[in-house]
């Protein structure tokens, strides 16, 4: 005997009330109590008594504590897992912090941290690969799933080699963020209906942990907005470094270093000064048009110009060349490589300063000061 | 909690011990042999095979389907029937050799366990 609609619709709503909200072990308590009741109603049970008697037998303390069992028993192993999971996800984020605090005071040991760091992280991202869903999800829910772990994984890499300074950074964050744009948002939009039902705590932390990701990476990258600033920042970080550093070594001044660094310091600010000079001679011109038309063209020659009149002061732009190039021999005579590429002076002059704008001029000016620091940061580290 | 999990195991003749430590394999063995098997049906077929003597009981028999399917054991598919959805169970290409390696290990867990209760037979 087959059960009439109405007959399977009462069974379904006690499946329903019961609290069964596993898809697959709903189908199957329905599919189990409607095969009982037919097996009984063919011996000559009425419906009533048929669908009692069933109900009984298939779980007497109610419809709920077959998923009660089940939830234990799929729960039993994940325990232990997402114990493991936490360790390794705690773990990692330790040793990268650690490892990241103590590469500020240039400890030694800060980069095998980090790396580890970034291991660990890499391996806990990949055992979200293997995380079970309340619900066997289908295909495309599991293949989007694992896309972002698959992406997430590229990214921390992309990070660890952009901290340790190893090539091929740029080209993983790329990886990641064709991966995002090109796999993982199309097919989010096309089965957001089916990834809602999945949405638990867990999706939702991994989705916020893999954002913040992209974001760090390609912020850290060099992909901000404001380059400059970012420039100025490092270089504040670069001075703030460089005055611990002579803080903490009272026996500097007397060292062969010490003369380096000294000069250095002193190359750095003779760039400062020059800095000022062309800033204060590319000021506000009356001469600008009112309408300020021609401005970048006003601007260009007010830079250029102002530049060869200062050209017999004491910060002309040939002296600033010397001043460079004083620095790259002073470095070799060190043995220490310098960063700081200078052509003879009519090229630099070209390349760098000839027909340029005062923000372009000033970006140069910038980096090499930056650079310069940098060395004198090397010199107090490395050669005291 | 305890006494209601007792229940969920016990079968007509045996106690849920046994049972418990025999459902995984007997579940793995009835599909390697029948391809696929709705819940229901695998109970009808334990208790035709085993002459009545053996009985899951449903609160037992899903759960374990559902760690199975979990584990990559089992994979499952749904098809209607009339106005509500079946789902049938069959064995992955891991769970014929999860199969296989359970069954062995059964069939020498029963020989040495005949071995320590009846040592004069096995001696002879």
């Amino acid at each position: 005997m087959v059960l009439n609609d109405f007959q399977q619709k009462l069974i379904e709503h006690d499946v329903q009330v019961s609290g069964v909200y596993m898809k697959n072990l709903g189908y199957d308590i329905l599919d189990h109590l409607c095969c009982m009741v037919e097996f009984k109603m063919d011996e000559g049970l009425p419906f009533d008594k048929a669908y009692e008697l069933s109900k009984q037998e298939f779980s007497p303390n109610g419809l709920g504590e077959v998923q009660e069992e089940t939830t234990l028993l799929l729960n039993l192993n994940s325990k232990k897992m997402k114990t493991t999971k936490k360790i390794i996800g705690i773990t990692g984020a330790i040793l990268l912090l650690t490892g990241k605090i103590m590469g500020f005071w240039h400890l030694l040991g800060s980069g095998i941290l980090t790396v580890l760091g970034f291991f660990f992280l890499t391996i806990f991202m990949l055992t979200q690969l293997k995380t079970n869903f309340l619900e066997e999800p289908t295909r495309q829910v599991k293949m989007l799933k694992n896309l972002v772990v698959f992406t997430a994984v590229i990214m921390l890499l992309g990070l660890c080699f952009y901290t340790m300074h190893w090539p091929g950074a740029r080209i993983l964050f790329i990886l990641s963020l064709g991966l995002t744009v090109l796999g993982i948002a199309p097919l989010s939009f096309k089965h957001f209906n089916g990834l809602a039902k999945y949405l638990n705590g867990k999706v939702v932390g991994i989705g916020v942990l893999f954002l913040a990701l992209t974001l760090f990476g390609f912020n850290t990258v060099g992909y901000s907005a404001n380059f400059y600033e970012s420039l100025w920042n490092t270089d504040q970080i670069v001075v703030s470094q460089i005055n611990h550093l002579k803080s903490s070594n009272a026996t500097l001044t007397q060292s062969k270093s010490s003369a380096l660094s000294q000069e250095l310091k002193e190359s750095a600010n003779f760039i400062d000064q020059f800095k000022n000079s062309v800033l204060n001679s590319t000021a506000y011109h009356e001469n600008y048009p009112s309408d300020q038309k021609d401005l970048k063209y006003m601007v260009e020659n007010e830079v250029w110009s102002n530049l060869y009149v200062h050209q017999s002061s004491e910060y002309s732009l040939e002296k600033l060349h010397q001043e460079l190039q004083s620095i790259n021999e002073l470095l070799s005579q060190n043995q220490i490589t310098s960063p700081i590429e200078i052509e003879d002076f009519d090229q630099w002059k070209r390349t760098y300063f000839q027909s340029k704008m005062l923000f372009g001029v000033f970006m140069y000016l910038d980096q090499i000061q930056l650079e310069v620091r940098k060395l004198e940061r090397e010199v107090l580290l490395y050669h005291l | 909690m305890t006494m209601h999990r007792k229940a969920m195991y016990i079968s007509s003749m045996y106690s849920k011990e046994l049972i418990k430590g025999t459902l995984k394999t007997i579940i793995l063995k009835l599909l390697e042999d029948n391809d696929r098997m709705y819940g229901y049906e695998i109970t009808q077929k334990v208790k035709e095979l085993s002459n009545d003597k053996f009985l899951i009981k449903e609160g037992s028999l899903y759960p374990a389907l559902h760690k199975l399917v979990a584990d990559g054991l089992l994979e499952t598919e749904t098809e209607s029937i009339g106005k509500r959805v079946r789902v049938y169970y069959r064995l992955t290409t891991d769970g014929r050799k999860e199969s296989t390696f359970k069954l062995k290990e059964l069939q020498e867990f029963m020989q040495t366990i005949s071995l320590i209760i009846q040592p004069q037979s096995a001696f002879n």
